[in-house]
């Protein structure tokens, strides 16, 4: 049969029958691959009735309502291109003119190979609660604050009681001191002050903050014999001094 | 077979179907999403870099999906985000105006295998890269992908008034830089 061709094309016109019959036009990466698919796709049918099997039951029931949805979807769809044409002609003809040619190139199958690398985690990020503080340090931690609180309590206690002894003795004693003098008291006090709380005081601090030591020192001392002792303590190149 | 929305929706709900339907998401949306994102980004392998990241995004994100709003809006509002935030990180990068990224994007235009000085067509591609980004987004959605404005408040977050303006006044610009060119 081929032949028969090729005999005819060199009877009509021999310089044609001796080109190549190669295909010179190039088809899409694995276009053919997919075109079964998106055939099948665009007629809606599912790609495993190819050989013929009968509708689903329903098929016929809801068939004009699809049919009438795909019009009323193209209808928007043609609807809304003259609208964004008409619009763009009314703004810039000169744009409107330009044609919408995409100008960029994606690599070969790209849009084939296209994949999202979901994280592994994705499935559902775990929530993973705070790791809670184990039993045993919980304890520990409790223990270590109550052992303290006593600790305390008991050092407060202690001088409590230590207050209270005092008192105690104090109240203890007070009638029978009630019967001692005032001179007895103070002369018990000076012979032994170690034994007392109380120490007492050598110098009276407000008689201190009052004057000089030297004027307290002093205090007993005359004008007069001062005056003498200074004339006969002076030194031979020393101004009398007057008043200290 | 192609499934409409809610059905793919409804089987990345369930454990067993999830990942097919995921699948089937991005055979559905990759190509119209993956323009979309080109012609702000430019660059192939960005736009290839910010495609894979948003729909990690949708992933994590579709189980909360409420679908108040199309799932095709919201992949559109998801693409439209993440190329304005590649854009925005690319100019903190490089710690420059946004005109010199501007300026960028007009070069990377020029570099393309296929770019042709005198095609009007590539003319068009300098000019779209010469608005501000938001406003680049609007005439991208109205333009190629001849979204209805009331669509395209929704992506874009904007009243449909300022979308109208924004588009005119994009136009404008574009035919005054071809017009001087």
């Amino acid at each position: 049969m081929r032949n028969e061709i090729r005999d005819e094309l060199k009877e009509i016109a021999a310089s044609l029958a001796n080109i190549g019959n190669e295909n010179c036009y190039r088809v899409p990466d694995n276009y053919f691959e997919d075109v079964a698919g998106e055939v099948m796709s665009k007629i809606q049918l599912p790609f495993t009735q190819l050989p013929l099997t009968p509708p689903a039951p329903d098929y016929f029931d809801g068939l004009a309502g699809t049919i009438l949805n795909k019009i009323k979807s193209n209808g928007t769809i043609v609807e809304a291109n003259n609208e964004v044409t008409s619009e763009l002609t009314e703004l810039s003809p000169l744009v409107a003119g330009i044609k919408k040619e995409n100008v960029y190139t994606v690599p070969a199958d790209y849009f084939a190979n296209f994949k999202v690398n979901v994280p592994a985690t994705a499935e559902k990020t775990k929530v993973v609660a705070m790791r809670p503080t184990t039993h045993w340090a919980r304890y520990a931690a409790a223990a270590v604050i109550v052992g303290v609180i006593a600790i305390s309590g008991m050092f407060l206690l202690k001088n409590d009681t230590a207050i209270n002894d005092t008192a105690v003795t104090i109240t203890k004693y007070i009638p029978s001191l009630s019967s001692v003098s005032d001179n007895a008291i103070a002369s018990y006090l000076k012979e032994s002050p170690a034994n007392m709380d109380i120490v007492l005081p050598v110098y009276d601090d407000s008689k201190i903050n009052a004057g000089s030591l030297t004027e307290q020192l002093l205090q007993d001392v005359s004008d007069s014999d001062i005056q003498e002792y200074l004339q006969e303590n002076q030194q031979p190149g020393e101004k009398d001094i007057k008043g200290i | 077979m192609h499934l409409d929305d809610q059905e793919l929706l409804q089987q990345f709900r369930q454990a067993a179907t999830k990942e097919k339907a995921f699948t089937a998401i991005i055979k559905k949306y990759q190509e119209k999403l993956y323009w979309h994102i080109r012609r702000m980004v430019v660059d192939h392998d960005d736009a290839n870099d910010v495609l894979q990241n948003m729909f990690i995004k949708v992933w994590n994100a579709l189980d909360n999906f409420r679908e108040d709003s199309q799932l095709y809006t919201w992949l559109y509002r998801i693409a439209t985000n993440e190329s304005l935030t590649f854009l925005q990180q690319q100019k903190r990068r490089s710690a420059v105006s946004l005109s010199d990224v501007e300026s960028g994007l007009s070069n990377k235009v020029k570099a393309d295998t296929g770019f042709d000085a005198n095609k009007l067509e590539w003319k068009l591609q300098l000019a779209i890269q010469q608005l501000p980004e938001k406003q680049r987004a609007v005439f991208n959605l109205r333009y190629y992908d001849e979204m209805p404005y009331e669509e395209m408040s929704r992506v874009l977050e904007t009243s449909e008034g300022a979308l109208k303006a924004s588009y005119h006044h994009a136009v404008k610009k574009i035919e005054e830089f071809i017009k001087n060119r």
